[in-house]
C-alpha cells in the first residue's frame, strides 16, 4: 500500500516521474471524502431481507436492528424505508443506506405493488438531476440513487412467481437487479441447482437482465469474471446474526437439530460468493453502472419529454415539470 | 355369539358364563367387521400456495406416489391459470383393511399477483360435494351412496413468514364452517426449533384473534390407558404440526432413513425430535372416523339445514330447488313459515307416494 514504484524502465520514460502516485492520490481523497452506497432490498416478508442485509455488513444496519419486534404487523401498502448508518473498516467510511420495501408481496392483491417503489427509484434520479441541473451546484451532489436492488426469491423450489417476473421485468432498466434465493438452507444442494437452472431459463426466456448486464461488460477480462457469476446466480444464500462454536471456531449460523448451518461455508451456501461479488469485488461498479446507464437513461427520457429542463436559479423558481 | 374373538370387549358381561351375559358386547366387533369388509372412504383436500411440498407430504404420508406425471409449469405459464380441482383416488390396503382415499389438489391457490377470487373455485366444490350427497340422501336408492365430501383440510402455512398471511385468514374464515381444518406448517426444516415454536404460537394467536375455527381433537375418554391419553395431549400441543415430508431414503447413522440430505445434517421425516410429521400421521389415522362423523354431524348438518331453510321442492330428480332466487333472508312472518313447510311436506309426500308407486310397477326387475 502506498509503495512508489521504484523506476519503472520503460522504454519511453527517462527516469521516474511519480504518475503512478495518482492512485494513491486518489485512495487518499476517496478515503477522506468516504463512500455512499445506497441498496434496496425487496420480497414479501419473511424471507431474511433484514437478517441478510445485517449478515452483509456484519452490523446492525437494516431496519430492524438489534432487538426488533418480529410481532410486527404487515403493512398495507408497500412502505419505502430508508435508515442510513456510516460504518468504518480500515480507514475508509461508507455511509451505508438500506431502503426496505415492506408490505411487498404481502396482501391478497398484489396488483401494481411495484410501483411505489419504482416512483422511489426515479424520485431519487429527479432529486439527483435537479442538483445537476442547478446553476451554482453543490461540490458533492448528494447521491441518493439506489445503486442495488436486491430481490428476494422465495425457495420454493418449482419457480419464480409471477410476482417475481413483473418486478424484475419492470424493474431492471431503472436499477441494478441481483436476485438472490433467500431462505436457501430450505432446499438441498440438488433442489438448489435445479431450482437456479429453472429460475436461469425463466428469466432469459422473458428477456430480463439482472445485474451484471451482459451488454454492460468492458472487456473480455471482465466478460470471463462475469460469466462465471452470472452462471452463479442467483446466489442461494442464508443469513444470520448468531454465532456458534463449529470445530474450534466462531461462525454465524443457524443451529437446527440435525446440524448447524454456517452463514459462511461456500458448501453450505452461496453467501460468501454473494458479499464478495457485491461488497468487495463490485461495488463501485455497481455505482457507476448506476450512474452511467440507469440515471443517463432517467436524463435523456426527462429531457427528451419536456423538450429539455431549465436550470432552477438561486430562488427556487422552476419551468417545466411532469 | 361368535366365541373367536381375540379382543377383549370391556364391559361387565365379558364372561360368558356370568349371569346375565346376552352378548351383544360383541356388537362394536360386528360393526368393525363389517366396516372391514366395507372399506372406508375417506377425502382429504389439500391446500397452500405452490412449492410448500404439498405433493411430497402426501405422498410421504400415504408412502405412495399419487402424481406419477407430474409437470410444474413455469411462471409465465401460470399467467391465465385460475385455482383448478384435481382428485386423484387411491386404494390402499394394509392388513385386510382397504381405504379408499381420495386427495383433493387445488393447484393454482395463491400463486396469482392478485388472488382476491382464488378460492371461490375450492368453496364451490366443497358446496357441490354436499349438494350431491343431499341429493343422494333424499333420492330413491340409497343403497351406495357415495360419499365424496370433503372430511377433513391440510391448510399449508409458509414456514417463511411471520406467522398467518392475509390469504390464510380469510380461506380458513371462508372455510371453517364447511370443512374440518387442520392448519400445517409446511417445510419445517427452514426453522430452528426455537423458530418454530414462536412461530407455532404466533399461529394460534391470529386462529384466536381471528376466531377461526380449526379442527379440534377430542380429548381422550377417561376408560382409555394412560398411553392414549398421554398420546392425545401431546398431539393436542403441538397443533399446528410443523412438517417435512420426503419419500428419499438415506443412510443416517448406519441405516436407512426417509429423509432430506443436507451439506449440515440429515433431517429425518420420521424422527419426532425433527419434526410433526408422525404426530400428523397419528392423528390422521387414529381420528379419520372422527373426522368422519364431524363432517357428517356438523357441517353437512348445517349445509343441509341451510339448504332447506332457504326453502325449495323437491323436484323429480329429488334436487331441492330454491323457491326463489338467492334472496336469503327469512320471511318474518312464522305463520308464513308453517303454511310453506306443510305444502312442503304435503308435495313431499305426493313425491314419495308417485315413487312407490313406481317402485312397485318395476317390482321385479331387481336393484339397479
Amino acid at each position: 500500500i502506498g509503495n512508489p514504484v521504484v523506476g519503472c524502465g520503460g522504454s519511453t520514460l527517462l527516469g521516474y516521474i511519480g504518475i503512478d502516485t495518482i492512485i494513491e492520490q486518489m485512495r487518499k481523497k476517496t478515503m477522506k471524502t468516504g463512500f455512499e452506497f445506497n441498496i434496496m432490498v425487496v420480497g414479501h416478508s419473511g424471507l431474511g431481507k433484514s437478517t441478510l442485509v445485517n449478515t452483509l455488513f456484519k452490523s446492525q444496519v437494516s431496519r430492524k436492528s438489534a432487538g426488533w419486534a418480529r410481532d410486527e404487523k404487515i403493512p398495507k401498502t408497500v412502505e419505502i424505508k430508508s435508515v442510513s448508518h456510516v460504518i468504518e473498516e480500515g480507514g475508509v467510511k461508507m455511509k451505508l443506506t438500506v431502503v426496505d420495501t415492506p408490505g411487498f408481496g404481502d396482501q391478497i392483491n398484489n396488483d401494481n405493488c411495484w410501483e411505489p417503489i419504482s416512483k422511489y427509484i426515479n424520485e431519487q434520479f429527479e432529486k439527483f438531476l435537479k442538483e445537476e441541473v442547478n446553476i451554482t451546484r453543490k461540490k458533492r451532489i448528494p447521491d441518493t440513487r439506489v445503486h442495488c436492488c436486491i430481490y428476494f426469491i422465495s425457495p420454493t423450489g418449482h419457480t419464480l412467481r409471477q410476482l417475481d417476473m413483473e418486478f424484475m421485468k419492470r424493474l431492471s432498466h431503472s436499477v441494478n437487479i441481483i436476485p438472490v434465493i433467500a431462505k436457501a438452507d430450505t432446499m438441498t444442494i440438488e433442489e438448489r441447482q435445479e431450482f437456479k437452472q429453472r429460475v436461469r431459463k425463466e428469466l432469459e426466456m422473458s428477456g430480463i437482465e439482472f445485474y451484471p448486464q451482459k451488454e454492460f461488460d468492458d472487456d473480455m477480462e471482465d466478460k470471463s469474471d462475469n460469466d462465471k457469476i452470472r452462471e452463479t446466480m442467483p446466489f442461494a444464500v442464508v443469513g444470520s446474526d448468531k454465532e456458534y462454536q463449529v470445530n474450534n471456531k466462531r461462525v454465524l449460523g443457524r443451529k437446527t437439530a440435525w446440524g448447524i448451518v454456517e452463514v459462511e461455508n461456500p458448501n453450505h451456501c452461496e453467501f460468501a460468493q454473494l458479499r464478495d461479488f457485491l461488497i468487495r469485488s463490485h461495488l463501485q461498479d455497481l455505482k457507476e453502472v448506476t450512474h452511467n446507464i440507469h440515471y443517463e437513461t432517467y436524463r435523456a427520457k426527462r429531457l427528451n419529454d419536456n423538450g429539455g429542463l431549465h436550470p432552477i436559479s438561486t430562488n427556487g423558481t422552476h419551468d417545466s415539470n411532469l | 355369539m361368535s366365541q373367536a374373538i381375540k379382543k377383549e370387549p370391556q364391559g361387565q358381561f365379558t364372561n360368558p358364563e356370568t349371569p346375565g351375559y346376552v352378548g351383544f358386547a360383541n356388537l362394536p366387533n360386528q360393526v368393525h367387521r363389517k366396516s372391514v369388509k366395507k372399506g372406508f372412504e375417506f377425502t382429504l383436500m389439500v391446500v397452500g400456495e405452490s412449492g410448500l411440498g404439498k405433493s411430497t407430504l402426501i405422498n410421504s404420508l400415504f408412502l405412495t406416489d399419487l402424481y406419477p406425471e407430474r409437470v410444474i409449469p413455469g411462471a409465465a405459464e401460470k399467467i391465465e391459470r385460475t385455482v383448478q380441482i384435481e382428485a386423484s383416488t387411491v386404494e390402499i390396503e394394509e392388513r385386510g383393511v382397504k381405504l379408499r382415499l381420495t386427495v383433493v389438489d387445488t393447484p393454482g391457490y395463491g400463486d396469482a399477483i392478485n388472488s382476491q377470487d382464488c378460492f371461490s373455485t375450492i368453496i364451490s366444490y366443497i358446496d357441490d360435494q354436499f349438494e350431491r350427497y343431499l341429493h343422494d340422501e333424499s333420492g330413491l336408492n340409497r343403497r351406495h351412496i357415495v360419499d365424496n365430501r370433503v372430511h377433513c383440510c391440510f391448510y399449508f402455512i409458509s414456514p417463511l413468514g411471520h406467522g398467518l398471511k392475509p390469504l390464510d385468514v380469510q380461506f380458513m374464515k371462508a372455510i371453517h364452517n364447511k370443512v374440518n381444518v387442520v392448519p400445517v406448517i409446511a417445510k419445517a426444516d427452514t426453522l430452528t426449533l426455537r423458530e418454530r415454536e414462536r412461530l407455532k404460537r404466533r399461529i394460534l394467536d391470529e386462529i384466536e384473534e381471528h376466531g377461526i375455527k380449526i379442527y379440534h381433537l377430542p380429548d381422550a375418554e377417561s376408560d382409555e390407558d394412560e398411553d392414549f391419553k398421554e398420546q392425545t395431549r401431546i398431539l393436542k400441543a403441538s397443533i399446528p404440526f410443523a412438517v417435512v415430508g420426503s419419500n428419499q431414503q438415506i443412510e443416517a447413522k448406519g441405516k436407512k432413513v426417509r429423509g432430506r440430505l443436507y451439506p449440515w445434517g440429515v433431517v429425518e421425516v420420521e424422527n419426532p425430535e425433527h419434526n410433526d410429521f408422525l404426530k400428523l400421521r397419528t392423528m390422521l389415522i387414529t381420528h379419520m372416523q372422527d373426522l368422519q362423523e364431524v363432517t357428517q354431524d356438523l357441517h353437512y348438518e348445517n349445509f343441509r339445514s341451510d339448504r332447506l331453510k332457504r326453502g325449495g321442492r323437491l323436484s323429480s330428480h329429488g334436487y331441492i330447488l330454491p323457491l326463489s332466487p338467492v334472496k336469503g333472508p327469512e320471511p318474518e312472518d312464522k305463520d308464513m313459515i308453517l303454511q310453506e313447510k306443510e305444502a312442503e311436506l304435503r308435495r313431499m309426500q305426493e313425491m314419495i307416494a308417485k315413487m312407490q308407486a313406481q317402485m312397485q310397477k318395476q317390482g321385479d326387475e331387481g336393484d339397479v
